[in-house]
């Protein structure tokens, strides 16, 4: 234990106050009236004095339930439910119809659809109407009144009103529960010490300009301070999870001495697809895997839109259609930002590395391992002197620098249309035990490099996704989290420290 | 890719050696396949587009079998002639040009290899056959065949019995009723349809939709015929030979029909020299040709000729055999290496840029968030009390991300809303891409976008960010005051540098801050990040 000397000069001024009319088996509020303090101010007295070890609080809780921010708007506008179910009345029964009259967002359309299905208060057809427990139901008030009636004390609600309770808070924010805590002095020893020791010492509280300028310090004692105490959170702002780790692989690039490539979001389906030779009708270029953007896209100039149209034709046999080709869509992969970077190469810029790590697109329903943004690392070495062996070497670099060993990366055959011979990576998974694919890669094939560069030089290229390292790296299970932008999440996360 | 599910007893089987499952899943992803997983009876692979070949049983074990060192080489395939004939009519031209055919004899089917024979039918139609539009394939019983045939074209007045139908109906109907109809009748959009019709004017198919109940296969057929037909002549004449030598691994024989198949080997060119400077190997000829013959392949050291089977879809340039060489290879032997050449880092300007504006903004104690470039109308514009012009996306299959967002704001809104319950202040910053229409073109403007939401949170507070930014930058701006209805009128600002207009700033309105479902004071700033760059430069 403390000495007793080094607890009394710690004391805060509050707690000295409190001491004084400190008596065994009293609450904060008993204290607060006979002392004239606040409750507050007397609570956080009493919780310092019990991490001194001079009184113990003994917690009972009360539970009282009061109206939540939906509950004052439905008591105001109607429940969804019931607006719902009056539109119908009121002889609609197309559900847009409704949402109109109702006045309803989609959310609200939802709940309410999803609680009149339930409890049979309508049939839903091709039109939708009403049953007859649903026409009770539009005049009934139980809920209205119930709302009416807050703030109550859970433990005396009757049975009845404990059912309506239950109903009200399976929905978003109608009902809200306010747990009191009251807290009952329990004073010991050191306690019954202190509150007759002599309280009044004249101690240097808060260290002020004043204080040091008139040497008042000299001859007083400071207040002693509990250093081990907690305080309140404090939150550094940082960047967003995912710009720090597309800093941190940007980072990787870099050092390993590639040139960064910008490039737009909207492209046309020529250079997201044709100038990397896949057929006009290979199934990634589908509806359902590409997002198209209203519109239509300019081809570039003439005498390569012709050359990728002769490779398209001569290999892959059929009658190449330029309309496809302006298409408007959102980019599927980087790798067109790495076609259109080729097309600009100058004989002078060769060799050169390039990389990029940006977001693409594919047209998915977002479910806990699909995105339809995902963040691309992409690059690519154009060096006429380049082979198969230097792209496992590159990669194998970048993997090593991002913390994988050597015995932990491997390569082995994937297929992509613009590359030939292909590869994809597998990283270990030191906590599932197993190979995870991380991207894919390849040298890209002649009637890709040729209409671009106007000559055959090796390129080997690459393309990994990011999301699956950042949410390995974080813990995260469901992909969505990266982007949910929790504030809480984001606050107390550690920064990308590889 | 395309997923299929192999007997495995099957497969091994026609692999000719019992091979354990450690061993089938260490090789099956070095073949170049991707392994799903293997159980007692199956084996589950994705295979990879390029190689229709490799869809069913026989292709897959075939393959493996040559990958393994158990068959190696290449596999020549007997074609027998025959008399069997057949009429194209020039009618189908402007329908569906092509058409080709063959007689596979002596199969003797059971319940797993006729099944695999369906299978690997509907694969081939789903990929290699782009869903039956370049190639669709019906098989038939040769004995309720009578030759000659004609491939010719019927209107939709015309009567047949569809396979599964109990009677003669119309082809109208068929494709309106049928199940097959319903899915494939986008696919025949003329006045007639083709059809494949016998001596005796039996119908055999109607393709790409449905084959006759009266040819129909049955586990007793012994003879079988094959029809494609489709809109590319090699891609119909690669399904055949994929159809046909997979029958001929089942113990068929296989019969000319007109002059096809043709399954003489196919021959490219190789540049050895080239070759092994793209893998970065030395291998001499007969390594070549050893490694060649695992994959399938004969390479000929006289005349530098690969010759490779003609069921491989696959083969464009020479880049296409280097790869199944790589493979025979083995990636997991290539000795890894890195060049010493001398490149010259270099950041992206604006990417440098974007990472200054970010520190200055953690400087001023924003947290950064990050949402999706893709939105909805309704938060862009109808929540934000204001009308902006959205970029529509045709086909997303999300209603709530249906537009490219035209400003940064909203997409704050959002986040400040899912966080009502989190501790306040909160200030947050976000910079992106935004999308606006200009003539035909979509330009893509990177915007910062800020918001300050506490319960004492103004106009000040704000101005006072945005200075320090502006400060920092050794900008200065000039204020404005301006109308936008999503902010409180007389308490929002137009801001602009050397007269180029740059920002929004202001107190959001409360109908506003209501619509996101909060009740706490939100300022917030819109700054053109793109053009501050170019001011800069």
């Amino acid at each position: 234990m403390k000495k007793f000397d080094e607890v009394l000069e710690s004391l805060h001024p509050l707690e000295r106050q409190v001491l004084k009319h400190l008596k065994d088996n009293q609450t904060a509020r008993d204290i607060a009236k006979t002392s004239n303090m606040k409750e507050v101010e007397v609570m956080r007295a009493l919780q310092w004095l019990e991490t001194k070890e001079a009184l113990n609080l003994e917690q009972t809780k009360i539970d009282t339930i009061d109206i939540d921010k939906n509950g004052t708007d439905y008591l105001e506008k109607g429940f969804p439910e019931k607006r719902f179910l009056k539109a119908i009345l009121e002889s609609s029964k197309a559900l847009d119809k409704i949402r109109e009259i109702a006045k309803l967002d989609k959310d609200e359309t939802s709940i309410s659809l999803g609680f009149l299905k339930r409890n049979g208060f309508i049939n839903l057809g091709k039109e939708i109407s009403l049953t007859n427990l649903g026409k009770n139901y539009i005049n009934s008030t139980i809920n209205e009144d119930f709302l009416k009636s807050l703030p109550k004390e859970k433990s005396k609600l009757s049975t009845n009103e404990l059912n309506i309770l239950k109903d009200l808070q399976k929905r978003k924010e109608i009902i809200k529960l306010n747990t009191k805590k009251i807290y009952t002095v329990k004073i010991n020893d050191l306690g019954k010490k202190l509150s007759q020791s002599k309280l009044n010492l004249d101690l240097i509280d808060s260290l002020t300009p004043e204080i040091i300028k008139t040497n008042s310090w000299k001859d007083k004692k400071f207040r002693r301070y509990d250093v081990s105490a907690s305080t309140g959170a404090s939150y550094a702002a940082k960047r967003h999870i995912v710009s720090q780790a597309t800093n941190n692989i940007r980072k990787v690039w870099l050092d390993m001495g590639f040139k960064e490539m910008p490039g737009p979001i909207v492209e046309s389906s020529f250079w997201n697809f044709d100038a990397l030779f896949t057929p006009q009708d290979h199934p990634a270029r589908e509806m359902h895997d590409t997002f198209f953007v209203e519109g239509t896209a300019k081809l570039p100039d003439k005498k390569l839109v012709n050359k990728v149209k002769k490779e398209h034709e001569s290999k892959w046999n059929y009658k190449w259609d330029e309309k496809i080709a302006k298409e408007k869509i959102l980019r599927t992969h980087t790798t067109v930002v790495s076609a259109k970077t080729l097309a600009n190469l100058k004989d002078a810029d060769i060799p050169s590395k390039f990389f990029s790590v940006s977001k693409v697109f594919r047209n998915e329903a977002l479910d806990w391992s699909h995105l339809f943004e995902l963040i691309q690392v992409e690059g690519f070495v154009v060096d006429p002197n380049a082979n198969f062996r230097d792209l496992m070497g590159y990669l194998k670099q970048f993997y090593k620098k991002l913390g994988y060993n050597e015995d932990q990366i491997r390569f082995r055959p994937g297929y992509f249309p613009y590359v030939e011979p292909g590869l994809e990576i597998d990283v270990f998974h030191p906590k599932k035990k197993k190979w995870v694919e991380l991207g894919g890669a390849g040298i890209l094939r002649p009637e890709v490099v040729i209409p671009l560069l106007g000559k055959d030089i090796p390129v080997l290229a690459w393309g990994q996704g990011l999301e699956r390292g950042i949410s390995q790296y974080y813990d995260i299970t469901d992909i969505r989290d990266l982007y949910k932008n929790d504030l809480k999440q984001l606050r107390t996360s550690k920064v990308w420290l590889n | 890719m395309p997923k299929i599910t192999l007997n495995k007893k099957d497969t091994l089987k026609l692999i000719g050696k019992n091979i354990s499952d450690k061993q089938l899943s260490e090789a099956i992803p070095l073949m170049g396949t991707d392994l799903e997983h293997i159980s007692k009876n199956e084996i589950e692979v994705e295979i990879f587009p390029n190689r229709p070949d490799m869809l069913s049983e026989e292709g897959f074990a075939r393959a493996m079998s040559s990958f393994l060192g158990i068959k190696t080489g290449l596999k020549t395939y007997k074609v027998n002639k025959s008399n069997y004939k057949y009429k194209v009519d020039s009618k189908v031209k402007s329908v569906r040009p092509y058409c080709t055919a063959a007689v596979v004899k002596g199969l003797k089917f059971n319940k797993d290899s006729l099944l695999s024979l369906m299978n690997l039918q509907d694969k081939l139609h789903t990929t290699h056959g782009r869903n039956r539009k370049k190639v669709a394939m019906g098989v038939h019983d040769l004995s309720k065949i009578r030759f000659p045939l004609t491939y010719t074209t019927k209107p939709k007045s015309f009567k047949f019995r569809a396979l599964e139908d109990r009677q003669e109906k119309t082809i109208q109907r068929i494709l309106e009723e049928h199940p097959k109809g319903k899915d494939y009748a986008h696919l025949l959009n003329k006045k007639e349809v083709p059809i494949w019709i016998d001596a005796k004017d039996q119908v055999l198919s109607m393709p790409p939709i449905i084959n006759s109940e009266e040819t129909k296969v049955t586990i007793d057929t012994k003879d079988i015929f094959l029809d494609l037909t489709g809109t590319d002549p090699i891609a119909i004449d690669q399904a055949l030979n994929i159809l046909v030598t997979a029958l001929v691994d089942r113990g068929g024989k296989i019969y000319s029909v007109n002059n096809t198949p043709n399954l003489n080997p196919k021959k490219i060119k190789i540049n050895i020299n080239r070759l092994n400077k793209l893998l970065g190997t030395n291998l001499a000829k007969s390594q070549i040709s050893k490694l060649a013959s695992k994959m399938g392949l004969s390479y000929s050291q006289s005349n530098s000729t690969m010759l490779y089977p003609a069921y491989r879809a696959d083969i464009l340039s020479e880049v296409d055999i280097t790869e199944d060489i790589a493979i025979a290879y083995g990636y997991n032997n290539f000795k890894t290496s890195l060049p010493n050449i001398s490149t010259i880092a270099e950041e992206e300007p604006f990417e440098r840029f974007k990472n200054q504006i970010g520190e200055i903004c953690i400087g001023l104690n924003l947290q950064e968030v990050s949402s999706y470039h893709l939105s909805n109308k309704e938060d862009e514009t109808t929540k934000m009390n204001t009308k902006v012009q959205t970029v529509k996306v045709i086909n997303s299959i999300s209603n709530e991300y249906n537009v490219l967002r035209p400003w940064i704001i909203p997409s704050l809104m959002n986040i400040l809303k899912i966080n009502r319950h989190n501790e306040y202040p909160q200030n947050l910053f976000e910079m992106g891409k935004v999308f606006i229409r200009k003539g035909i073109n979509i330009e893509e403007p990177t915007r910062l976008g800020i918001t300050l939401c506490n319960h004492n949170t103004d106009f000040t507070e704000a101005r006072k960010v945005l200075d320090a930014i502006f400060s920092s930058l050794g900008l200065i701006p000039k204020y404005e005051n301006t109308e936008h209805d999503s902010f409180i009128p007389g308490r929002v600002a137009r801001v602009s540098i050397n007269n180029k207009k740059v920002a929004y700033i202001g107190e959001l309105h409360p109908e506003v801050i209501k619509n996101f479902n909060m009740d706490m004071p939100v300022a917030a700033i819109e700054l053109n990040l793109s053009e501050i760059h170019k001011i800069l430069n």
